[in-house]
Parts: C-alpha cells; structure tokens; sequence
C-alpha cells in the first residue's frame, strides 16, 4: 500500500522540463525567481504569518544552497555538461523551506534517486502528496514522463506552484490544476495595474495537463475572485463570466490583491483539487485624488509647534486634575496624551485612571446596562474610551467594567439615541484599539447608519433628516470615522462626496461655520478629518480659499495672550473650543511630522493585561451530525496558567449560535477551588460563565503540568433544524481572570487573551476524523511498525461496532468512553500497521459498523477488570522490566497512557496520577484534538 | 410389647441418623468458614461515637489482617465518604513497612490528594515500587498483632448532625503482585474488606 502510493506521488510529483518553451508572460523583477506554496487551496503561512503567494527570491541566492553541504551532492544537475551544476528547483524549494517558510531541512525527508526525486515528508510541514508547477505548467522529463525538482533547472523570471492536498484523490479529479490569472491575451499574469474608480478587467484560467501530459490552460467561469489591499483580508468579491472574466473597480489607490481559493473537485465533491490563484494590482490615483495613505508634504507647511506647546502648557496648569466629563476631563487628557505633553506614566495620566475606575465603577453599577455609563449617551463610553486608549489603557477592563460590550449588549438602537453624534464615536471608540466585539455585526452596523444618513449635497448633519443642513463638525468627524472603512466601495464613494461638500462649505476667508457660526471647533474638525485622509489641510486647493486655510482660520480663534481659543471671534476664551483646537493642532502636527494621525493608535504601547501571555482556546467538533438533539463538547483550554497567582474567580462570555443550546458547563478534570455557574441568555444568545468558590474563596487552581490545560467543557445540544452545510461559530470573548474584588488595585483583574477562543462546526452527515495518537519506536515494548489511531465518527449510533476495511486489511476498533466524552462524537481507537495511511482512516468507505456493541478499551485498566488501581500501575512498571510477555495490541492501548512511543515507567506514573489526582491522561488529551481536526 | 419396642428402636434409628447428618452437615461447614476467617482481611476502623463538638481530627486506622507468601510491590485502596459531612484532611502513616535492600524496611509513601478526595468524594490511594520489587509488602514485616497499613484524617463539616452516621465503604483494594494470580484483590475475591463508620453523638 505504501509502495503503491509513493510510486503514485512520485509520479505526481515530477515536475521537470527540458527544453520547455514557456509561453506566458512573467512578471518584472528578471533577477528573482518565485515560488508559491499552498494547501488545500490556500496558500500557507511563512515564518512571519504571511501568505506564501508569488514570493520573489534573487535568483542569486539560490547558488549560496549547496547541495552537498545538504548530503545531495548525487543531485547536482549539470544539464549542458559544461561542469558548472545548473540552479534547479530543489535549490528553490530548499531555500524557501529554510528561509521563508522557517522551517529545518533536518525536518524534511527527500528520497529517489536523480531526477526521480521526491519529497516523502516534512517539506513545508507536508507529507508526500504534493505537485508542482514550472511557469504554469506541469514540467515534463520526456513525454508522458514528468520532471523532479532536482532537475528543473531554474531561470530568472520563473515561477514554482507547489501545492499539496489532504486528498490522496486530487490529480484524478477532473478540477484538478492551479489557478492563475491571465491577462487579455490569456497569458499568465500576477500583476495588473488599473485606475482608481476605472473598471479593471481580469481573467481566470486553470493550468493543467491532458492524458498525454501536454500542459493546457482552461477558462474558468463561474469563480469567486477576492479582492483586497492586503491578502486574505477581501474588501469585495466578484465572479467570473462565462470566459473567465471579470470586472472590478478598485476604490482608492495603492497596492490591491486578487485572489481565489483552491476549488472542490467534481469526481471527488468533498476534495479540494485545485491551487489557489494569486496577482497583485497597482492602483493609481485619478487625476486630484487625495493619496490617503502618502500624505502630500508641503514645500511650506505652517508651523504650529507653538501655539500647540502653549494651548498645552495651558491645558495642563489649568486642567490639573482631570476627571471623568467633557469639560476638563476626556478631551483635555486626549490632546495631551496623542501631543505627547506628558509622558503616559505620568502622575497626571496616573492620578486621571484611578479617578476614571472609582467613577466607571459607580456609574455603570447604577446604569447597569452591561458596561453602560449612561443610559441614553452612549458617547460617554465612547469619549471615555478614545481617552483611555490614547493612554494605552483597555478599555475592555476598567475596574470592573468592559466599556466595549456596552455596544454589542445595548445595540444599535442604544448607540443611536444621540443620533450621529452616538454613531460616529462609537466608530471612533471601537477602532482607536481595534477592540473586539461579541456583536461581530456592530461596526458594520454604524457604518451602514452613518453612509445611509449621508445628506444629498454629500455632508452630514446632527439628524439624519434633511431638515437639518449640513454640518462641517459632523461631517468631518463622520469622515474621520468612516476613514477605516475606505475599502467599502460604498464608504470610499461617500467620503468623495463629503471632501466636496466639505470645500464647498468652506467660507472665503477659509473658516468653516456651524448653525450660522463661523467657529473654532468647525474648523478644527475639518483639520482632522482631513489630516485622517492623508490631506494637507494648509495647502489642498480644496481647503484654501483666497489664500487662507482652515488652519489659518483656526488660528484666527488663537488668543495669545490667554493661550486658548475662542468659539467665536471676540466671544473671549472659551474651554470646548481649546480642546478642539488642541486636539486639531495636534493632528496637523502628527501630518506634517509625518506621525500617524490623530485616532490612529498603533503608535500607542497598550498595555498588557493578560498574566504571562495567558491565552484561551476553544475546540470543537468540524462536524456534528445535522440533526435536532445532537450533542457535542466544546473545550476550553487556557495556556500559561499560574497557580501561584491565586486566581479567585474565572469570567467569560460564549457567542452560541441561535440553533445551539447548552445542556451542561463542567470543570475540567484537573480544575480545583470552585464550582461553575452559568446562564444563557435567551435574548442575547450570550453564555454568561463564572467560575469561583462562593462559599470560601479558594484560590483557583489547575493540577495539570501542560503548558495548554483544560479548563471547562461547555455541553451544546443542537435545538434547531438547520441546512446541511450549515457552520456555526461559537466564540469566547472577555475572559477575565479575578484576584480580588477590590478593583482599584490594577492587579486585581487580568485578561485572557481570547482572539483564537473561537470555533465553527458544520452540521454535516457521517463523518470520521482520525488523529495518530503515536508510533512505535520498537524501543520499550511498541513495534515499530504499529501506530495507534484514534477515530472520532460523527453520527454514528452509541458505541456501535466499528470496522475498518481496506481490502488490505480488517481491524475491529475499540469503543474509548473517555475519548468520546472528551469530543463529544462517538470515538474509537485502534492499533495499526503504520504504513497505511492516515487518509485512510477518515475515508468513510473504508468502514463498517454494525448495530452490535463493539468492545470497549479504557485506558490503564490494563487487566480488564473494570477498575483502574495498584494492579495496573504494576503491570505498567512490569513490562518496562520485561517481566513476563510482551503486551498484545490491546495491552499496549491500555498501557500506554502517556501515548509516546514507548511502555514505560512513565505510564506506570501516570496511571497513579491518574488515580490519585483524577489527571487525564496524555493519551486522552492528544485525542482531543479529533474535536478540532478537520476530516 | 415388640411391636412398641421396635418403634422406640426406629425413633432411636432416626434421631442417631439426624444426629449423624448435623454433625457431617456442621463439619462441611466449618472448613470453609475457616478458611474465610483466614482470607487477608482490610479493614476501615469504626472508632467511638464522636460528639459533635469534637473540633479536633479524627483518624481512622485501616489496617490489613494477613498477606500471602510473596512480595506485593504496589497497593491501592479506594474508600467512599461523603464529602459534605466529612472533609478528608490526608494519609497519615501507618506501621505496615515496605522492604529496603539497604536499612531492611521503610514505611511506604502513599500517593493521594485530599484536593481530588473531598471533590469526588472517593478516597484514592496508591503505593507504588518501581525497584522492579525491591520495596515491595511482604508478609515477613507484619508484625503479630495491629497491622496499620495507613490512617486516614478527617474533620467534621459544619453540616454534620448528631445522630448521623457516615459510611466509610471500600469500593476497591489491591495488593498487587506481579504475577496477578497472586494479587490480592476485591475484584478477584481474594481480598476482604471490612468497611467503617463515622458516628456522630450529641
């Protein structure tokens, strides 16, 4: 079976070409090559987290891999003869597993012999079912004969496609190939350029071979392509026409990406066939099109410095103790903080947080609305919030609260109370620290709120009401908090509109009115919405009339004297308009220093409120069976605990999905010092879940050693009928950790960092995961040649037997009790021959079942007996000293429970761990991860 | 006159029959029954009522009766309680040694958690030799009279009532060898239990 598939790899596998005439048309950079690697249809990550998408190496560098410094010297390639190796793709892909992928060549096992090669495992994390691609095209030794990667000889301007697949079935299916995109004369491109707001015409096709391995390139209709300005981060999608076309209309300028994802097969439905798609679009500007990401640097920009050192200075010997409040509270702290008059440590900032915590803790105990500090005004989160993170500090944790989920408790409807005002500050608040929310949907929310309350002359007013006229303070704070969403055609479109509106309402004398008066704060608004988008607001055409800008304007409100600002001309100094001209100098000084802009904050060091970098995670099952009733186990794990902390009480919050109900929330096996409580709220669909000891305040702890521990299992019981296919995401957010209740004291809450807490499962039909639980070494007891699997089946009937059927082979699984409760999903485990394949075992037409009830396996029960004591412990110590015979297939499930490859003592200690302590086995745990392994 | 005879001769016949059947009925009986009172025995100690404003801990002796002609290198018992009545403070040790090649004996170490105990409600604790035999039990280091394997520490809950009684119930004990056949065990019958009381007074 192993042979049959390495022969059949192998044959996958050849790439080479001699005398191959590449007819496409390569990008620029003549010097580098390129290489591309995916899997499953996506391209994979490199050391740095990035998409390994067309990533340019210098052909050069590929002469530093040294074959022989490899232990490949039989490989060197000298295809002319002239005695000089040539550069050859197995060059490529070693430097790029080293290099870009991080990985160890030590790690890789490459076999054949030349120009027979292949790579059996290891190589980008792979095992040996990969392909590649020279140029678009599968490279050929001879006819019908394919060419290995140590005998493709590279040239400057070439690109390697390597893909791999989980299905073994991949090359058979019809679909099979790589994606590419083509330019109008279906040659393969990866660079487009295009006009912003012009439509750009793409193309897809399929690279791919014929029975006689001749290289043809089908169109592709009928595609979803991505569009973004980072990869894997779409802004939009379109779909391709009947010839492969499509059209997309780039918003703004700058560097775009397109790409598709690999595709099913048709022969093999539930198989990715093919490699994903990949090109770059250069974006230019439209004639007066503001560069939102290059800010214009002026040949004489107005130097502020020093009336913004004086309004500072001013701010903060009368402002001396700010608090919680518009007036002499959050803005005062905001333009000190983003002008960087103190330093964030400062008593000032200091003395300010601890006021906010007393005042956070009074108001949102009384409002009690989830975090809420008003009612009605959901601007007081947001002031509060936008302060705060300009100092560094979460919002999600202040005292006792979490600022943030006042927004996704309250609603929309909450947040609109104060019409746009509400809307446009919750925006800003959400993405000064790009906070996350439990209502995923919120931001969309204000964005879709704010462009649909848009004026029809393009600005916005208090109201969304045309009664009302436009406004230069809300539109620009609207500007300045739709600027993250540029990417949304319809933002980019709506903010066009408004920059225009904007100059449009801009007096002669450069100054902005508001209500008929021509003020300071109007002005000041315009400077940051304009400094936000990356427009000089002191030399913009639009925003200079007769000679005088709004910043000029601004200044006309400067009494030097006093060093603040007035509202009105002669109206005498006034506080809200200091803030704001504050605030507006200096976002005019950060654009023309060249620093990021005012709401921008990742400037700013926050600061770190989980302990030890402790992190959540959730695993759940990637399949139940689609049916009401069905039952299954989400785990959640927390990493980096620490029992000398003396934790007293655990906190979060679970997002169940409206067709999931929750039957049980039970501790983990080695979790101690409390007892769980929890509710779901109906209308929320939130899992509120506290974990602490009411009674006598123990200190929470873990007796578990592993860095990742188990920490409670939430039991979740399909309620509604759903359509096949359908995924639902369950995500943990605002996971707490208490040490007392004393919430002044910055030690007394930390955070657990939650952004991978997050799952989806597909309610689907039968379905098996498997997972190797580990090997022989041939070493202690373990033949090398046998592995232990572990089989989770989703929808199968309660311990039902369970047979595995290859034609090869006949192997009657073992019902685990424990693995099952951990997944949630029916579990087996078995002791295999290891060369047959792990893809083996999650193929469904490999397997039998019966109504009969199969046999059951608990582990450390090595007698059988039904209990696990003294006599099990010993059998283990037994034979690791050899005493008597060697252990059956079934001896060796029970013994080793520490799931290495070897019976040791180890098993022996952990049996009595496990009896003493009530300690999972490792064995168990390394076969939770069926419940998040993808079949 | 012989008819009368003859009947008394008949009476005699049966009752010295009777006697003979309860006398082979008594000596089939008493083997076994020997043999029972000699099977090595694990007993929880019931000590004397404990008054319910007894504050100090209470120690419970389990104490082993007997064990067979070869070494047992690894011991467990189980004991159920009920952890809102009683909380288990921890094993104490007993007077029952282990071998030592090199200073002849040593007591043995117990493996247990009160932790895990009080939130399971199961007493679980384990001995385990991994010398390949070398500080194994052996019958040789039993002493005549008062086996004390190990004692078990508990303090009364404030839930406790007089009057109540809480069982202290073997569910599991073993003295392993490595030849199981030799193991003394519940599971196999070849170990008895005799389980104890807590008994609350006024």
């Amino acid at each position: 079976m192993r042979v049959t598939k390495r022969v059949l790899s192998l044959l996958l596998a050849m790439v080479m070409v001699v005398g191959l005439l590449p007819t496409t048309v390569f990008a620029t950079g003549e010097d580098q090559v390129y290489i591309s690697v995916s899997y499953d249809g996506q391209y994979i990550d490199d050391r740095n987290g990035d998409p390994m998408a067309y990533i340019p190496v210098p052909f050069d560098e590929l002469a530093s891999v040294d074959l022989e410094a490899y232990g490949l010297g039989e490989y060197l390639y000298d295809e002319n003869g002239d005695g000089t190796p040539e550069t050859t793709a197995l060059q490529l892909v070693i430097y790029a597993h080293e290099n870009i992928y991080g990985g160890s060549w030590s790690d890789v096992t490459f076999t054949g012999a030349p120009g027979s090669s292949y790579f059996e495992g290891g190589i980008f994390g792979f095992d040996e079912n990969l392909n590649y691609y020279l140029n678009g095209q599968y490279p050929l030794a001879g006819a019908g004969w394919g060419a290995t990667s140590d005998q493709i000889v590279l040239e400057a301007g070439d690109f390697i496609d390597l893909a791999s697949f989980s299905s073994w079935d991949f090359y058979q299916d019809s679909a099979y190939g790589f994606h590419f995109f083509a330019d109008a004369d279906g040659n393969i491109t990866h660079a487009y350029t295009a006009e912003a707001g012009t439509v750009c015409d793409v193309k897809l096709i399929l690279g791919t071979k014929d029975y006689e391995y001749n290289s043809v390139f089908a169109d592709v209709a009928d595609y979803e392509i991505f569009y973004g300005t980072a990869l894997y981060d779409a802004a939009g999608t379109v779909t391709t026409d009947e010839s492969g076309c499509a059209e997309i209309t780039f918003p703004t300028a700058g560097t775009w990406y397109l790409w598709v994802d690999g595709g099913y097969g048709n022969e093999y439905p539930d198989a990715i066939v093919s490699a994903p798609g990949y090109a770059q679009v250069t974006v230019t500007a439209k004639a007066e099109e503001p560069q939102p990401d290059e800010p214009e640097q002026p040949a004489e920009a107005l130097d502020v410095s020093e009336v913004l050192e004086a309004t500072m200075e001013k701010l903060a010997s009368t402002v001396t103790a700010p608090a919680f409040g518009t007036d002499a509270g959050e803005w005062t702290v905001f333009s000190l903080a983003r002008g960087n008059y103190f330093a964030k440590d400062n008593a000032y900032f200091t003395d300010y947080y601890s006021r906010i915590v007393e005042t956070v803790n009074a108001e949102a105990a009384a409002v009690d609305m989830n975090g809420a500090l008003h009612k009605n005004k959901s601007t007081e989160n947001s002031r509060l919030i936008v302060a705060l993170s300009a100092l560094g500090k979460d919002a999600t944790s202040v005292g006792n609260w979490d600022l943030v989920e006042a927004y996704s408790a309250n609603g929309l409807e909450w947040i609109k109370k104060q019409g746009m005002n509400g809307t446009l500050w919750a925006l800003i608040a959400l993405d000064s620290n790009d906070y996350a929310t439990t209502d995923t949907t919120i931001r969309q929310q204000c964005v879709d709120a704010i462009v649909a309350a848009q004026h029809d002359d393009g600005g916005w007013a208090l109201q969304a009401n045309t009664s009302y006229a436009s406004d230069p303070d809300i539109t620009g704070m609207a500007l300045t908090a739709l600027y993250p969403y540029r990417d949304q055609s319809a933002v980019a479109a709506a903010c066009e509109e408004a920059f225009a509106c904007l100059s449009e309402m801009q007096h002669d004398n450069g100054t902005f009115a508001s209500g008929g008066s021509e003020c300071a704060e109007s002005c000041a608004w315009v400077i940051v919405a304009t400094t936000t988008w990356g427009i000089h607001p002191d030399t913009d055409s639009r925003f200079v009339k007769n000679g005088s800008s709004v910043v000029d304007a601004l200044l006309t409100h400067y009494l030097e004297d006093e060093a603040q600002f007035e509202h009105i001309i002669g109206a005498g100094a006034n506080n809200m308009a200091t803030d704001q001209a504050c605030y507006a100098l200096v976002a005019y000084d950060r654009f023309v220093n060249g620093k990021t802009s005012l709401y921008d904050y990742s400037d700013v060091t926050f600061e770190d409120l989980s302990v030890g970098g402790m992190r959540a995670a959730l695993g759940v099952p990637e399949k139940i069976t689609n049916m009401v009733g069905t039952a299954f186990n989400g785990v959640i794990t927390i990493s980096n605990w620490d029992n000398a902390a003396e934790h007293k009480l655990i906190d979060f919050i679970v997002s169940v999905p409206d067709c999931l109900g929750v039957t049980d929330v039970k501790p983990g096996s080695g979790l101690n010092g409390g007892a769980v409580r929890y509710h779901l709220e109906e209308d929320t669909a939130k899992l509120r879940i506290v974990y602490f000891d009411a009674e006598e305040n123990n200190s929470i702890t873990h007796n578990g050693t592993e860095t990742e521990r188990e920490f409670f299992t939430i039991v979740f019981r399909q309620e509604k009928a759903v359509n096949n296919g359908q995924k639902m995401e369950i995500a943990i957010t605002g996971m707490s950790v208490k040490n007392s209740s004393y919430s002044l004291d910055e030690d007394s809450q930390v955070i657990v960092n939650t952004d991978e807490a997050k799952g989806t499962v597909e309610a689907a039909g039968l379905s098996f995961c498997a997972v190797c639980l580990y090997e022989g070494d041939g070493v202690d007891q373990i033949p090398k040649d046998k592995k232990a699997v572990a089989v989770a089946v989703t929808g199968i009937e309660e311990q039902s037997e369970l047979i595995f059927r290859d034609g090869s082979n006949e192997i009657a699984f073992l019902y685990s009790a424990e693995i099952t409760e951990k997944t949630g999903v029916g579990s087996y485990v078995a002791l295999v021959d290891s060369a047959i394949s792990m893809e083996m075992f999650v193929d469904a037409k490999n397997y039998a079942t019966t109504k009969v009830f199969a046999d059951e396996l608990t582990f450390g029960d090595v007698n059988g007996d039904g209990v696990v004591n003294a006599q099990d412990a010993l059998a283990a110590v037994d034979a690791w000293l050899r005493k008597g015979e060697a252990p059956d297939d079934d001896g060796i499930l029970r013994l080793n429970v520490n799931g290495d490859s070897r019976i040791n003592t180890f098993d022996a200690l952990g049996i009595v761990e496990h009896f003493v302590n009530g300690s999972e086995y490792a064995v168990v745990t390394k076969a939770a991860t069926l419940a998040t392994k993808k079949d | 006159m012989k008819t009368a005879r003859m009947l008394w001769k008949k009476i005699g016949l049966l009752i010295l029959g009777g006697f003979l059947i309860l006398l082979t009925g008594v000596l089939f009986l008493r083997s076994p029954l020997e043999a029972a009172v000699k099977k090595p025995t694990l007993t929880v100690e019931t000590p004397q009522k404990i008054n319910l404003a007894e504050t100090e801990t209470l120690t419970l002796d389990v104490s082993i009766s007997d064990l067979g002609d070869v070494p047992y290198p690894a011991a467990s018992v189980s004991i159920r309680f009920d952890p809102s009545r009683l909380e288990f403070l921890g094993v104490e040790e007993g007077n029952v040694f282990v071998r030592d090649e090199t200073v002849g004996q040593r007591l043995p170490t117990w493996n247990c958690s009160p932790v895990q105990c009080n939130r399971s409600g199961l007493i679980n604790v384990m001995y385990l030799d991994l010398t390949g035999g070398k500080r194994a039990f052996d019958k040789e280091l039993l002493s005549e009279e008062g086996n004390v394997l190990l004692r078990l520490s508990f303090r009364l809950r404030g839930s406790a009532r007089a009057g109540d009684v809480y069982d202290l119930t073997v569910e599991d004990a073993v003295f392993a060898a490595s030849d199981e056949t030799e193991s003394l065990a519940v599971t196999r019958s070849t170990l008895r239990v005799r389980n104890g009381r807590v008994i609350v007074g006024g």
